[in-house]
């Protein structure tokens, strides 16, 4: 459909460029036709490139299976890399692993896209003349050793920082040796996802940072913004316990959600009771007693009804779980609150101090990294190492990270891939993939759970570890304390047991031991403390939630984890503002409309996302997209953290729910992407629900799909309304409405002949399908895309008999194919080509 | 262009193309039966097996483990040919050909003879392990100056072995999903 300005344009005598359809149809059918033609000629010439020399152990097509450690985070599950032709193909859980048992997260598994991604560094690189340029290894250590020197000899070795991603194992205890032997002080060890609050509270209340929460033992769970399903903790082995413990239908527990926003966990809850952000203290002290339930509903904006009848129920419910989490200004006093409530009879009955997680031990807080800010700006900072963390995208940027980093003198990065934090630096010394190198990691207690390399490096990167050796041998001073020539020989000495102890577990991808690892915690520096959420101005409250696959940003350029709809939204790529729709209809908001998000720090204009599961005062962001400088997928979506004040907890974490803002209609539109259609049914049955008083009774339940659910619910639930019950389906009881038949269909099997199978088929039989000769098709005497029968046959199938059924069609066609061979000169030049030799090629079935 | 003939071309054209796409293949002659290229080195099998008498699966070690038959690493190669320089002249100019690119550090880029169409799989190991010769599919390649394709590798000729009318005669699967999956 053109319009007539368009058919002007085109058809006019003033068109130069303009291709007339005519032209293009003729085009089109020459070039079809030249296809064909050509299409049908010999494959094009392709090369078979051997190896110069083969890795180790490596069949084609065959894959080696290496058992590892993951450290997309800091928990330290086990995984079984598949390595194929020397190239790691596919991640999964090791199921004998202690931790994770066989599971493995979407973190975990898009590892390989840290792997093979194409925006990682191919090499050390160096700043010259303001621009990064690649150098080679030589010369930058040399670097790298000489700003060390330089250091040193200026009296600076003290005011050095070298900040890690944060990790258990010995590489934290080997990283703060090195340091010390230059004179540097300890590192910091930096998890931007981590929950600081729930840590600190964690080891004030238990002595452990992460304790075990055993969800059979309980009869009731209180999750009070804690996702242990999303990423909140040691996921993969919450997120197994939880399910085991409600897949028992006799003994499973009732799980409690209290939160603005319902995340994952809160969709798995049995019910959820949305509460104001910032009020979750009132909930906490309604059922430790201390308040009446009408407080807390003035407080939390929840009927008290509700509230009572929550309260009666946690009173009579032992044992039970209470855990808190969620990122509020008051993380740190909600945290212990809750906590305390567990002293009823719970700590060693559902929450284990002794199975803790040591993953999260040693952690240093934003606090710290915002004191380092401060003594960035000042000059206070000689030289700043950088590995795996991003400290400049995932603090809020009204921390001011980025500015404070660039007035450092020298900048030293080694991460694997480009990101916010790495584009400042002025040397690039880039690590290993967790895939290529070796190291450990002390998951729980007892146990070290081995990281090998599955594979070669794909480019020319360098463990850190290996570097750090290799710096230390070049200085004088230092070369007699690192007599191994690389981090693998150090571990080995190191081990329990020595080489031979660590080849017999390296199978397993653990052993039984302890690495004897400090545990102590880091003091907290004085936290810039954030006032009550109430204090700041704004017409809805602002929710900043780590996104459950790209956490703190880290994920954002791995597709896998950008195209993996999250689990409640289902948004990919995108960043929304998610809105009661009750909310958005009163504000004349529909999905995709854009709305400004003003915060005292900056604003946002994003997409509205209409999700019923949020609290009506409130807007939610997710974290981690939006990236500048992290490769070509990560630009995907806005980054919250710019909108978010600068303010802490009072365990030193950034205090994620802590502002009002004000949200406005902006103007325009942008499309949702999204898998979803729609959120709801529409009495369809997709998803189908029954309750489990009548799935234990043998009753089938009422659909949930059906707008008289509640009526038939009220009236029994017993019976499935009349009409509801599928054609054909089994007896009562054992089938769910609206659900297909799933009877075996005859009609369906795939008509093959018993001959075909092969020694699977049955001996006796002697059906042979289509290539009986007295199938009606004819098939065993004409066989399509055929040639030859082989010369050792001794009667050529093709040629058996002259069969009445022989093909006409065929048979006045057979002179022009051998005619058509021969004309494109096939037939004639293969024989030439051959030699003597060659096959004859006469016996071609179609040419008699 | 009258009226007449612009209805003809376009049906006409797509008529050629299509009869031309069934003749081609109905005549067989897009296999590539006969395909000998010239290789980059002169490798020979009839020194290397018919004289020498090494076991194929020396070089080709993955035959009866995997889909794929493995091509010798070039490490392979030269850990005879840095002793054996070959006797004749043709030989000694071959090896040093190979030396060569292992001087370089570069992979021979040998030109690829057989190759079925990415549709179909042919696992090496399912037919080594039932006992089908190298021979029964790439001919007498110890006897092969310059190896070519001895068979169509077209469908016709697979499936007359899986009915069982070679000799020795076999029996497999045949139906559509024993290679096409």
């Amino acid at each position: 459909m053109s319009t007539d300005q368009d058919r002007a344009a085109s058809s006019g005598p003033n068109a130069p460029n303009g291709v007339k359809r005519r032209e293009f149809l003729k085009v089109l059918g020459v070039g079809t036709a030249a296809t064909t033609m050509l299409g049908c000629t010999q494959e094009k010439v392709e090369k078979l490139i051997p190896y110069l020399i083969s890795p180790d152990q490596t069949v084609p097509g065959v894959s080696n299976y290496y058992a590892t450690t993951c450290r997309e985070c800091s928990a330290g599950c086990g995984v079984i890399a598949e390595t194929r032709d020397g190239r790691t193909i596919k991640l999964e859980g090791n199921p004998e692993h202690p931790v994770n048992r066989g599971a493995l997260c979407a973190r975990g598994q898009a590892a390989l896209q840290g792997l093979y991604n194409p925006d990682r560094y191919r090499g050390p690189m160096a700043r010259k003349n303001g621009q990064l340029q690649p150098v080679n290894w030589d010369e930058a250590l040399q670097i790298f050793a000489q700003k060390l020197g330089e250091t040193r000899s200026r009296g600076g070795a003290g005011s050095a920082v070298f900040i890690n991603q944060h990790e258990s194992g010995s590489f934290p205890g080997f990283l703060d040796a090195w340091l010390a032997a230059f004179g540097m002080p300890p590192h910091l060890s930096y998890d931007a996802g981590a929950d600081h609050a729930v840590i600190a509270a964690n080891r004030q209340t238990y002595g452990v940072a992460w304790p075990r929460l055993d969800f059979r033992a309980a009869r009731l769970v209180v999750s009070i913004g804690a996702d242990f399903l999303d990423s909140w903790g040691a996921m993969v082995p919450q997120q197994l316990d939880f399910a085991e413990a409600r897949a028992d239908h006799e003994n499973a527990p009732r799980l409690i959600y209290v939160g603005p926003r319902r995340s994952l966990t809160g969709l798995n809850a049995d019910q959820w009771i949305d509460c104001k952000p910032g009020s979750e203290m009132a909930i906490v002290q309604l059922l430790g007693g201390q308040a009446s339930a009408q407080a807390a509903a003035q407080a939390t904006g929840v009927s008290e009804t509700v509230l009572d009848a929550f309260a009666r129920e946690f009173a009579s419910s032992t044992p039970s779980i209470v855990i808190a989490g969620g990122g509020g200004a008051d993380g740190l006093e909600v945290a212990l609150a809750a906590n305390a409530l567990n002293s009823r009879g719970n700590v060693g009955t559902t929450i284990k101090p002794n199975e803790g997680y040591l993953g999260f031990d040693r952690m240093a807080s934003p606090a710290e990294l915002r004191a380092l800010a401060t003594r960035m700006i000042t000059g206070g900072v000689s030289l700043l190492m950088v590995r795996g963390a991003n400290p400049a995208f995932t603090l809020p940027k009204a921390v001011g990270f980025a500015e404070a980093m660039a007035r450092v003198p020298f900048k030293v990065s080694f991460s694997s891939y480009p990101d916010e934090s790495s584009e400042l630096a002025d040397l690039i010394l880039p690590d290993h993939h967790s895939l290529e190198q070796w190291g450990d990691a002390e998951p729980v207690r007892g146990t070290i759970s081995l990281q090998q390399p599955a594979m070669d490096p794909v480019f020319d990167t360098r463990a850190t570890s290996d570097v750090l050796i290799a710096v230390a041998k070049k200085d004088p001073a230092n070369a007699a304390r690192y007599p191994t020539a690389d981090y693998r020989s150090w571990l080995i000495g190191r081990f329990p047991g020595g080489a031979a102890a660590l080849a017999a577990a390296l199978p397993h991808g653990f052993a039984s031991g302890s690495l004897a690892e400090p545990t102590t915690p880091r003091p907290v520096p004085p936290v810039h403390a954030t006032a009550p959420i109430e204090q700041s101005s704004g017409n809805m409250y602002l929710v900043v939630y780590p996104h459950p696959f790209i956490g703190d940003g880290r994920g954002a350029n791995k597709p896998w984890l950008q195209e993996i709809p999250d689990p409640v939204t289902k948004i990919c790529w995108q960043t929304v503002a998610e809105m009661n729709p009750g909310t958005a209809e009163r504000m004349g908001l529909a999905n995709g409309d854009l709305v400004t998000v003003r915060t005292a720090a900056g604003s946002l204009t994003l997409p509205v996302l209409r999700y019923p599961g949020i609290q009506r005062d409130t807007v939610a962001i997710a974290t981690g997209r939006g990236h500048t400088h992290a490769g070509r997928y990560a630009k995907a979506g806005l980054n919250p953290l710019e909108i978010l004040p600068d303010g802490e907890d009072r365990a030193g974490g950034v205090a994620f729910v802590s502002t009002k803002a004000n949200v406005t209609k902006a103007g325009g539109y942008a499309h949702i992407v999204t898998t979803e259609g729609s959120a709801r049914q529409h009495g369809r049955g997709i998803g189908q629900a029954i309750a489990i008083a009548d799935l234990r009774a043998g009753r089938p339940g009422y659909d949930s799909g059906n707008a008289n659910a509640a009526e038939i619910a009220q009236a029994g639930g017993t019976e499935t309304p009349a009409g509801e019950r599928p054609e054909g389906a089994a007896q009562h009881g054992e089938e769910m409405p609206g659900d297909a038949s799933h009877a075996f269909l005859p009609g369906m099997r795939s008509p093959v002949a018993n001959d075909a199978q092969g020694e699977q088929g049955n001996p006796l039989s002697n059906d042979k399908g289509m290539y009986d000769p007295k199938h009606w098709s004819g098939m065993a005497k004409r066989r399509w895309a055929m040639t030859a029968t082989p010369r050792t046959t001794s009667r050529p199938l093709a040629r058996t008999g002259k069969s009445a059924r022989s093909c006409p069609i065929e048979q006045a066609l057979a002179p022009i194919c051998c005619e058509v061979a021969r004309w494109r000169g096939f037939v004639s030049s293969a024989t030439t080509r051959a030699g003597k030799t060659a096959a004859p090629i006469s016996t071609r079935a179609s040419c008699r | 262009m009258n009226l007449r003939s612009r209805w003809l071309a376009v049906p006409g054209f797509i008529c050629i193309a299509a009869l031309a796409t069934m003749l081609s293949a109905y005549s067989g002659a897009s296999s590539s039966e006969g395909n000998s290229p010239v290789q980059p080195v002169k490798f020979r099998h009839t020194i290397h097996v018919d004289t020498l008498k090494m076991n194929c699966l020396y070089c080709h070690f993955a035959a009866n483990k995997s889909f794929d038959p493995g091509l010798p690493a070039m490490s392979t190669c030269m850990g005879c040919h840095t002793v054996v320089q070959g006797t004749t002249p043709d030989n000694k100019a071959e090896i040093q050909k190979l030396a060569e690119f292992w001087n370089k550090k570069e992979p021979v880029p040998w030109i690829r003879i057989h190759k079925l169409p990415e549709y179909v799989h042919f696992p090496h190991m399912r037919h080594i392990n039932a006992g089908v010769t190298c021979q029964t599919c790439h001919g007498q390649i110890q006897t092969m100056k310059q190896v070519y394709q001895a068979s169509s590798l077209n469908m016709g000729w697979c499936v007359n072995c899986h009915i069982g009318q070679s000799n020795p005669p076999f029996r497999a699967r045949y139906d559509c999903s024993a290679c096409h999956y």
